[in-house]
């Protein structure tokens, strides 16, 4: 597990891309960052925790040079003129040419015209964007995927590659404790439905099965709101996708319950980096 | 950034003497500069002017579309000039949006806010400052037992008196919950600027109501008196697929030695239930399949406000929307008498409307803020509207074809904005279509902070290039009460 995670931190060019001598200390301190992101569920299984947010996929990946150290009101900051882009948010636009403004840790490893690349999550927008630095690390979203799809798909207990055989809606929760005419109305109402899955390829966990029944969630609600990036409430008999699933031990049934649980296949590369980041899954709950 | 600031405050001078309409105040477009590219449906605003520094506000919105943060936090806006220039904050503890908002400041300037927290639909009642690098942090966490029986749409009001607190109405679907049916609950806390607040919760439908609608919604007198409106279903009719149900308000204050919060002080005089049934045997929508739908491409759902006349608790302002003759329809009535008896007619009523929202100014002019679909020359449009009483014409602040954009997700404007009162002065927010055409905004042109073009009425992106229309949350103040336009 933790060689995928080391390769793609390598890969990505947590060293290389600097253009300066790496002191130790800096090289300590990637070594303890690359063994925290190669154990990410021990951090994220805290609540609201700083150190949970420290294992941040980034949500810009950019190089740029440094046009100015120190902000107006913190010295934590430098301002970065942008000149590649390899990932940013759709909703930011054309970000080539902007110049951002970055909250760093370390200032001091950024020089006045130095180049760097930087990964960054944003904190705040207003005439420009103010972006915070995460570390550059193995868990880098590839390109097509949302981060909170990365991390859907790192924590599922099995991911397929499969082609829907069949469609059966389910009928809406009914509030069988009191026997109403009615269910409770809810604003967030789901929509699920049954997908037959015949499993073409197992990417992730284990299955004995070759076609498998997968509930889904298609429902229309912001509650299920697809982001960016997700498919589940678009899937059609005789499509083949990838399913990011998780196992309901009480109904005994795959789930794909948010939209992006379901990936189109063009993305099954992206997929597989993911997964080579993630830890080791335990035996399928299936078997 | 002294020319920015310049400029603001030209576009200030601007707008606040706009002679077209003889109106004071301003309309702002509260997406950021640097976000001028984006799309998303930014539906159901929120809010929140922090009472200690007036020219600092927040408001929160749906953002599925925008990924700009870190996976584990959402987005707000805030201002410190007054809503004029808004920014885009990180700062709420959910992936990317949440599924419900709303924010608060208190007396003291704490933001705090209670939110349905995506994707795992934990209620959350959180707490923190502005302007801070950290984000608002977790003062209660209550956690459904799966995704289908949810604690719904938290409504978080602060006391703004010296008796302090915050409440959150919350619709409880859990039906294993240990109170049972009905689902008007309440969850309030008399020192929740405390480190560890203590909390306390209790259903306010104390009938034998099947369930309740969505909105649970408190009003708050400094004088210490809470009121809570909801709205108790107790029947269907399933020829027509209608719920029927009555309109309900209750009204407590909170023990001054125990803190406990009692809303034993108003009882039906019928029934001498705890809660005045204001209008009984209403009809409501329902979908055996799905939410019903739809106003244009607004779904139903409920509409419910309530506003307290901040010079006297014991007149009480009540907004809702029920079916009348099979229409959507929206009505206000008002009580002088702490909620024991109401007026028989409507003060405003609007067919074909949503989404009310009520507040009262320190003269005691009513505000009524609410969406309506109108339909001119064959084409449905979204109207939204002020109303003010002693006012004979209302003020359309948008007015927007309804089709466009095509909505992306429920709700399509939001289940709800919000209208404030600050002295005189009425502030809100509403969602509507974003597109920069004085056409769209009768009463004055808003301040856009992202790009458009002015000539064509386009909006641009960074670049420059076109984007398309979408849905956007708009700011608005309204000096004097709008009082300078009434005829």
């Amino acid at each position: 597990m933790q060689v995928g995670c080391l390769k793609s931190f390598f890969d990505y060019g947590g060293l290389n891309d600097m253009r300066r001598t790496f002191p130790i200390g800096e090289i300590l301190a990637l070594v303890l960052v690359f063994f925290l992101v190669c154990n990410p569920r021990s951090l994220f299984s805290q609540e609201n925790s700083a150190t949970a947010l420290s294992n941040e996929s980034p949500t810009f990946v950019f190089s740029g040079t440094v046009v100015r150290k120190g902000g107006t009101s913190n010295p934590n900051e430098i301002r970065v003129k942008v000149t590649s882009v390899t990932r940013s948010p759709r909703a930011i636009g054309k970000l080539d040419g902007q110049e951002v403004s970055i909250l760093t840790s370390k200032p001091s490893q950024y020089t006045k015209n130095g180049r760097y690349t930087f990964s960054a999550v944003g904190d705040a927008a207003g005439d420009t964007l103010t972006l915070r630095e995460v570390p550059r690390h193995a868990v880098l979203r590839p390109v097509g995927l949302s981060a909170v799809a990365s991390e859907r798909i790192m924590d599922s207990d099995l991911v397929v590659q499969g082609t829907v055989l069949n469609i059966v809606p389910q009928p809406p929760a009914a509030n069988t404790a009191d026997n109403l005419p009615v269910r409770l109305p809810s604003e967030h109402q789901s929509h699920e439905k049954i997908l037959q899955l015949q499993v073409t390829k197992v990417l992730s966990g284990s299955t004995q099965k070759t076609v498998i029944p997968v509930r889904v969630e298609t429902s229309q609600d912001v509650a299920y709101a697809s982001g960016d990036t997700g498919q589940a409430d678009q899937v059609k008999i005789g499509e083949s996708k990838v399913f990011a699933l998780r196992w309901d031990a009480v109904a005994s049934v795959w789930t794909a319950t948010a939209p992006s649980d379901v990936q189109p296949i063009n993305l099954v590369n992206s997929i597989r980096e993911v997964l080579a980041s993630a830890p080791k899954k335990e035996p399928s709950p299936e078997n | 950034m002294e020319a920015a600031k310049l400029a603001a405050v030209f576009a200030l001078l601007l707008s606040s003497v706009n002679s077209a309409a003889q109106v004071q105040g301003k309309i702002v477009d509260v997406i950021p500069k640097s976000f001028s590219s984006e799309t998303n449906q930014e539906s159901e605003p929120s809010l929140t002017i922090n009472p200690l520094h007036p020219l600092q506000m927040a408001i929160s919105a749906f953002t599925p579309g925008i990924s700009y943060c870190s996976a584990k936090l959402a987005p707000i806006f805030f201002t410190e000039d007054g809503g004029m220039t808004w920014n885009l904050k990180c700062w709420l503890p959910s992936a990317t949006w949440t599924a419900d908002a709303t924010l608060r400041f208190s007396p003291s300037g704490q933001l705090y806010a209670g939110i349905l927290r995506q994707p795992d639909f934990w209620l959350l009642v959180l707490r923190g400052s502005v302007p801070t690098n950290s984000s608002l942090q977790s003062i209660l966490v209550r956690k459904p037992p799966d995704s289908k029986h949810i604690i719904d749409q938290p409504y978080l009001e602060t006391a703004q008196g010296s008796t302090g607190g915050i409440y959150v109405g919350e619709n409880d679907l859990r039906t294993n919950n240990p109170d049972g049916a009905p689902t008007a609950s309440m969850d309030d806390s008399y020192d929740a600027g405390n480190t560890t607040p203590a909390f306390q919760f209790g259903k306010v439908d104390k009938r034998s109501s099947w369930f309740d609608l969505p909105p649970i919604r408190p009003a708050i007198h400094k004088d210490g008196t809470v009121y809570a409106a909801y709205i108790a279903i107790h029947g269907y009719d399933d020829t027509l697929k209608q719920l029927i149900g009555d309109v309900v308000v209750a009204r407590g204050h909170r023990d001054s030695t125990t803190h406990v919060l009692s809303f034993a002080e108003l009882k039906d005089a019928a029934d001498l239930i705890v809660g005045n049934r204001v209008v009984r045997d209403l009809r409501f929508p329902y979908d055996p399949q799905d939410v019903p739908c739809c106003l244009g491409q607004q779904r139903y759902q409920a509409s419910l406000s309530i506003a307290v006349d901040p010079a006297n608790s014991k007149k009480v302002y009540l907004a809702w929307a029920d079916l009348t003759q099979n229409t959507y329809t929206l009505h206000v009535r008002s009580s002088e008498d702490s909620g024991l008896t109401w007026s028989p007619a409507d003060i405003w009523t609007k067919a074909s409307a949503t989404n009310p929202a009520l507040a009262v100014d320190d003269r005691e002019v009513v505000g009524f803020l609410y969406q309506q679909l109108t339909t001119e020359n064959g084409i449905q449009k979204w109207e939204t509207a002020l109303e003010r009483s002693g006012a004979t014409k209302s003020l359309i602040l948008a007015k927007a074809p309804a089709l466009v954009p095509v909505r992306a997700f429920h709700p399509y404007l939001g289940d709800y904005l919000e209208l404030h009162a600050m002295g005189n002065d009425f502030y809100g927010v509403f969602s509507a279509n974003n597109t920069p055409d004085p056409d769209y905004f009768p009463t004055m042109f808003p301040t856009f902070s992202r790009n458009y073009d002015k000539n064509n009425h386009v909006l641009q992106g960074v670049d420059g290039a076109g984007v398309p229309v979408s849905i956007d949350p708009f700011f608005f103040q309204i000096e004097d009460g709008g009082a300078k336009s009434s005829p």
